[in-house]
């Protein structure tokens, strides 16, 4: 298993870059999409939940949802990515979702805090065939911590363990394509706290375990800055096997310096919102400055190659400073690619 | 002057090259290297080529004539005059420089400066997208002493290159001029002050590098020999200006040639050609008939560079080829480092 944390793997997609470098207009190659605004935790680091979640839960309207998987395949949209402000299980029709996406096309992949996962098979089924991969957010080495920082109860850490523990049992016996694994935010925890959490992962079957650096954004109420013991990241790599792969991610270790000052990313990726709202970058959901339009009411091609949405990216590169931003967001490091492509040093015929 | 990057390679600015790769359906090299001479004015302790002997043949009247027509066409993007000779010491460099010039192929030069004359630079900086000196010191001993010249060719050298570095401020010529020192026990001690000449002569950067051994020389270095010169690196960062850049080749030093690949891919993209009009992959193989994509005498560029022999070679060096018994950073180093990502990819391509 080869997965890749740090980085971006825009180079594997010339077809869309080459005609992007010369000036076309293109359609996204990944978009992150929020089925519901809708979440039971109230996670400390979340910047979500102190806007969004506590007012009116908007789900995607799932008619809608059909059409607009035709459409992004159509456009040469390649992969879909559930998430968003909310939980996206607890959208009603989360598996035919996940399903009509992946049978639409599209690679997909599913980001959650595995509260709602159902035990049913066929359910856990519709996750590990339709899905390229899924990650869930868990925080915390037993009840009392993990209620803590996602305040919800004490029980919820062992109904959470015991969903994804069902997952990767039925993975095993019935196979799927779909990489399952678990990522921690760096808050503070012990190396002790650490170990017998990713243990535990390890002895179910999760694929992976991921630690990364906790980055503050501008709403989060969390502003807390943790900085790890390198030596206890190091102990904690050592939990990897064959099977099971642990990673501290590389941002803990090296300043992400942003080396660029327009998101020129926004042609290569956006997030779609539950009400609809096609954003910039997940960062600026409810910012309408960032966002292009809704697809509720118009198809996404012409949301995308609208007037308005470039007039709004001219003006966002005029206005934003992007050292304002929060660190290495999900653009940074295609961010980084596309300006030093855009700015080639002296001689480049030499290679 | 936008920003040199010495450090790494720069095959990324050539997405729809590295697409035809993918597709194996390149036309052929975007770099050739081009020894125009094997024959050398000096005989330095470091040179990659020693084991060959320095026999002085000169690339053809005939060969010259045809390659810069021939080069273009298989889609080559820029020419490096060095190899395994002195180029200088071929009359009709500037002749060539001008044909490949005017092919719109992006011409760059190696030298030890001591044949840089007035002539030569009057009819081909101007052509040059740059240039770039050796001189392994800045003081007449430690120089003698590793070029192994003839006693005036460190002062003619010198002199040769500040008349260059007048002639481009004269005429605001864009050719970027620079010295290089490789890093030897020899030189450790006199690094600042190659630097030091480096800036006084005027030219735009000044370089220091790592030594690479070729398998069949002797002269060899230590590896991590190059922690005593740190000191000496650093004064080298104080002479940094607008006009002067002095680079220390940090990766190139400290990571120790680490080869994140396990087969040399970078073949395609850059290939040499040398003064008897033989094709060969790499410094490594020079000579080497087995390793021999074929001779210009016999076919064009465009036919050898695509045909069977050469492909069945490249395939042979990729399938059998032990990377780590090659070079240190060898020049397909860096190139084959980024290709390696499209060998081995990783999962989930779809999420960027």
């Amino acid at each position: 298993m080869s997965i890749f944390f740090d980085g971006h793997k825009l180079l594997h997609h010339l077809d869309r870059l080459i005609p992007w470098s010369e000036g076309e207009k293109i359609f996204p190659l990944y978009i992150a999409f929020g089925p519901t605004s809708f979440c039971q935790c109230q996670c400390v680091f979340c910047p979500f939940h102190s806007q969004k979640h506590p007012q009116l839960p908007f789900h995607f309207p799932f008619e809608r949802f059909s059409s607009l998987i035709y459409e992004l395949k159509e456009v040469g949209v390649k992969s879909l990515f559930f998430s968003g402000t909310g939980e996206p299980l607890l959208h009603p029709n989360i598996y035919e979702m996940v399903e009509k996406a992946h049978e639409g096309g599209l690679s997909v992949a599913l980001n959650s805090n595995g509260l709602n996962l159902s035990l049913d098979n066929k359910k856990l089924d519709l996750i590990l065939n339709n899905l390229d991969w899924c990650r869930f957010s868990i925080n915390g080495h037993d009840g009392k911590s993990y209620s803590k920082t996602h305040g919800v109860n004490e029980e919820s850490f062992e109904r959470v363990l015991k969903n994804i523990h069902a997952l990767a049992l039925r993975k095993k016996t019935q196979g799927g394509k779909c990489t399952i694994g678990v990522q921690s935010l760096y808050l503070g925890q012990s190396k002790d706290e650490l170990i017998y959490f990713v243990s535990r992962l390890r002895d179910f079957g999760v694929d992976y375990f991921s630690l990364k650096p906790f980055l503050s954004h501008e709403a989060s109420l969390l502003k807390e800055e943790f900085i790890p013991a390198l030596d206890s990241l190091n102990e904690l790599e050592k939990l990897t096997t064959k099977s099971f792969k642990v990673v501290t991610r590389s941002s803990f270790k090296e300043k992400k310096n942003r080396i660029y000052n327009k998101c020129f990313s926004f042609d290569f990726m956006c997030e779609i919102d539950s009400d609809g709202e096609v954003y910039t970058c997940g960062a600026k959901v409810s910012d309408k400055n960032f966002s292009y339009g809704s697809i509720l009411d118009k198809s996404f091609s012409e949301v995308w190659m609208s007037e308005k949405r470039q007039a709004q990216i001219e003006e966002i590169h005029r206005q934003l400073d992007v050292q304002t931003c929060m660190p290495h967001c999900r653009h940074h490091e295609v961010n980084n690619w596309l300006w030093s492509y855009c700015h080639p040093p002296e001689h480049r015929n030499f290679i | 002057m936008e920003k040199l990057f010495l450090d790494g390679t720069k095959l990324k600015y050539h997405l729809k090259e590295l697409s035809l790769w993918q597709k194996s359906q390149l036309k052929g090299p975007l770099h050739v290297e081009i020894s125009l001479t094997s024959g050398c004015n000096q005989r330095c302790i470091l040179c990659c080529v020693d084991h060959l002997g320095h026999k002085s043949v000169m690339l053809s009247d005939e060969l010259l004539k045809r390659l810069p027509r021939e080069l273009k066409m298989a889609g080559v993007k820029s020419v490096l005059l060095a190899g395994e000779g002195e180029p200088l010491l071929h009359k009709k460099a500037a002749l060539f420089i001008d044909d490949l010039y005017t092919e719109g192929i992006d011409v760059a030069l190696n030298s030890n400066a001591v044949l840089l004359n007035e002539d030569f630079c009057e009819k081909s900086l101007e052509k040059l997208e740059w240039a770039r000196f050796t001189l392994q010191a800045g003081n007449l001993k430690t120089y003698n002493e590793i070029h192994r010249p003839k006693e005036t060719d460190f002062h003619t050298a010198c002199f040769n290159i500040q008349k260059a570095v007048s002639l481009k401020k004269d005429k605001k010529l864009k050719v970027t001029l620079g010295i290089q020192q490789i890093l030897l026990p020899e030189n450790l001690a006199h690094v600042y002050e190659t630097a030091k000449l480096a800036k006084e002569l005027g030219v735009d950067y000044f370089v220091v590098k790592r030594f690479s051994k070729h398998p069949k020389n002797s002269y060899d270095v230590p590896d991590d020999f190059y922690l005593n010169a740190t000191s000496e690196f650093e004064k080298c960062q104080s002479l940094k200006d607008k006009k002067f850049e002095p680079i220390v080749r940090w990766n190139n030093f400290t990571q120790d040639c680490h080869r994140n690949y396990k087969k040399c891919l970078g073949l395609p993209f850059i290939t040499q050609i040398l003064a008897t009009g033989k094709i060969y992959p790499c410094s490594l193989f020079f000579h080497e008939e087995d390793y021999c994509y074929g001779d210009l005498n016999k076919e064009s560029f465009q036919e050898l560079i695509k045909s069977k022999q050469t492909l069945s070679i490249q395939e042979k060096i990729k399938e059998n080829q032990d990377v780590h018994k090659c070079m240190s950073y060898c020049r397909h180093h860096s190139v084959n480092q980024f290709l390696w990502q499209f060998h081995e990819s990783p999962e989930h391509l779809n999420f960027i």
